[in-house]
């Protein structure tokens, strides 16, 4: 992906990203609104202590690359609209990496895709999730949960109510896995894009406490100001991983020793489940790790 | 509340334009004959018809750029049967199948021939023997500009051949040309700078991006190494007479024509709109690092522009070629053009 010449006036290179030709053969190319982004700027070269004018010469400067065809990464942190006065805080979304959505050491979550690799973590089961549903007798309660907040200690007066999230996004590669509430209770997908990677709108019910999507307690302790919502999910392997073929593991992964009540040899395959905050665009990247039990020495 | 997209108002911010790009095609002739040693010239079995490249053809690299042809309409004198006549029912059937994709039929389903001037219906000159270059679509692109069309063609003896030249050229069709092909609109092709009936030598049809030359055009005693133009266009085959054509086209030039629909999407951005940013970087402990107090301004950095469904689904995107600052002190709009 090249630069643009910066050298000229500025212009603007379009191009159909391919879900865009997608829906052009499909004859369901729409275009309705837009959005801005500013991927390529580290807002961490605004210079405060230099006198106005020259605070963002760093900035102005970037090189910007050409556009990406591809949907999913086209366009990644979005420019935000907020009326009402000035802001100087704004929420985040957090990983809550504590109590039963601990991750494991390195930072993942574990999948594991069938019983054979589960019960090679029945002594050590932070981090981990499984095919599994409750009836089956599976004890593991591993889930991911975001929480969203101003996580600054200076600000705790309440979130206002134009920044709170009420409705996430999440994405996962549909062949790796699909996403299931904290009672396993699979969730509808709402898009399968060109790349199969699937999108879950996840939001909140106004009549129920028992969704997806709740209010965060000021008292959770991932969020150190003023709290918004919590987002809770989990990861369940999609059929092709379950089988006897180790095809997608040996083509998208590889293998990996892991000690846990010994040193076993697992099949894996990495992937990033993503979710956006609907309201403020707002993305946080969370890596798994998908396992096949394979061998022990 | 806080919001990432905004919608377009589809009777104010998306417009549809057309647009018409000219490029312009020479072709020299030393491209056509002697560059490539004949390498780029692609003949077929069947001898229906010669191709010719843009580079030596067994390469990946090559494109190809336009055929030659010859045809004879079957009440030619140059048209029969016999030793003599070689190839003779081919160059009929070329001439056939050029004419009824492109001049079509009478009342009575017969095919009618290529006209001098394009009065079908008075009758007049008919051009008999004739020579096709077929233009491809990746030259000729939606159709040949009117009025842009230059031959040089050498009239000189076979071993000098551009001693002597015709300037060929569509005259005036800009404002004159015909509709009456099934084909599309057509022009006149003629010789010398006057656009009358006496110097017309061939036709040009702009949408389909054939030309046709009447054999008379290449008139010299010597049209190939050892025959007048009579002589081989009865007497010598398809290729050999293409061959000899190409080694009198001294230049070949047009403009071709490419229709550009596009869809203008215009992006208006208020003062208030897109002040803020979820870029990582743009926080540091959930503050704003811009910004020291909550009333200073608002600034982000816009670099790239997503064109989205209903359903939030990127369709398109622009990349602007240098950031653009964004504060509540201006308002922009930003022109984005998808063409089709």
């Amino acid at each position: 992906m090249a630069f643009l010449d910066n050298s000229g006036d500025i212009i603007l290179d379009a191009v159909l990203t391919d879900t865009g030709r997608l829906r052009m053969a499909q004859g369901t190319f729409r275009i309705q609104k837009f959005a801005l982004g500013d991927d390529e700027i580290d807002y961490g070269l605004f210079n405060k202590s230099q006198p106005t004018g020259q605070q963002d010469l760093d900035i102005l400067g970037t090189p910007i690359l050409e556009a990406f065809t591809d949907n999913a990464s086209g366009l990644k942190s979005k420019l935000l609209t907020i009326g009402g006065e000035e802001r100087l805080y704004l929420p985040v979304l957090k990983l809550h990496n504590e109590g039963t959505s601990q991750t494991r050491n390195d930072g993942a979550y574990y999948i594991a895709v069938n019983q054979q690799t589960k019960e090679k973590f029945a002594t050590d089961k932070t981090g981990v999730m499984t095919y599994f549903q409750p009836s089956d007798g599976a004890d593991f309660d591993t889930v991911i949960e975001v929480h969203q907040g101003i996580d600054n200690a200076e600000k705790t007066d309440a979130l206002s109510a134009d920044l709170i999230e009420n409705q996430y996004i999440v994405e996962i590669d549909n062949l790796l896995g699909s996403v299931y509430n904290a009672d396993n209770a699979q969730k509808a997908v709402s898009y399968i894009d060109d790349d199969n990677i699937a999108s879950y709108f996840l939001y909140k019910e106004a009549s129920s406490e028992g969704t997806e999507v709740k209010t965060l307690r000021e008292d959770a302790g991932t969020i150190a100001g003023a709290p918004g919502t919590k987002l809770t999910f989990r990861i369940k392997p999609q059929d092709a991983l379950k089988g006897t073929s180790d095809v997608w593991f040996e083509r998208l992964g590889g293998e990996v020793s892991i000690t846990t009540d010994t040193a076993h040899t697992f099949y894996y395959v990495d992937a990033t489940v993503k979710v956006m905050g609907v309201t403020t665009g707002y993305r946080l990247d969370i890596p798994v790790r998908f396992l096949k039990w394979k061998s022990t020495p | 509340m806080a919001q990432v997209y905004k919608l377009f108002d589809t009777l104010k911010d998306i417009k549809e334009t057309r647009t018409l790009l000219h490029e312009n095609i020479p072709i020299t002739g030393s491209l056509v004959s002697g560059t490539y040693s004949d390498e780029n010239i692609k003949n077929f079995s069947h001898g229906r018809f010669q191709s010719v490249y843009d580079y030596p053809y067994l390469s990946s690299s090559a494109n190809h750029i336009f055929d030659i042809s010859v045809g004879l309409t079957s009440d030619s004198g140059l048209s029969g049967s016999g030793a003599d006549f070689v190839e003779s029912k081919e160059k009929v059937l070329m001439y056939n199948q050029m004419a009824q994709v492109l001049v079509g039929y009478d009342i009575n389903g017969s095919i009618l021939q290529f006209d001098q001037d394009g009065d079908l219906l008075a009758g007049g000159n008919k051009l008999k023997e004739c020579v096709f270059l077929n233009f491809s679509r990746l030259l000729a692109k939606d159709e040949i500009k009117k009025e842009s069309v230059n031959l040089t063609i050498g009239t000189g003896s076979y071993g000098s051949a551009f001693d002597g030249t015709h300037s060929v050229k569509d005259l005036n069709a800009a404002s004159e040309y015909r509709v009456n092909s099934p084909a599309g609109e057509y022009g006149i092709l003629y010789t010398g700078s006057v656009a009358e009936t006496a110097s017309a030598v061939g036709l040009v049809y702009y949408q389909a991006g054939v030309m046709v030359l009447t054999a008379s055009l290449f008139n010299s005693t010597t049209f190939n190494a050892t025959q007048t133009v009579d002589q081989a266009f009865s007497g010598s085959s398809t290729q050999d007479i293409c061959d000899a054509v190409r080694h009198r086209l001294q230049n070949i030039q047009f403009n071709n024509t490419v229709e550009l629909n596009s869809r203008i999407y215009f992006c208006r951005i208020e003062p208030d709109d897109f002040n803020y940013s979820s870029n990582p970087t743009y926080l540091s402990e959930s503050k704003i690092v811009v910004k020291d107090e909550k009333e200073d301004e608002s600034v982000s950095y816009i670099t790239t522009v997503g064109l989205y469904s209903s359903d939030n689904e990127l369709l398109a995107v622009a990349k602007l070629s240098e950031p653009l600052k964004k504060t509540r002190a201006n308002s922009l709009i930003l022109r984005t053009r998808l063409d089709f």
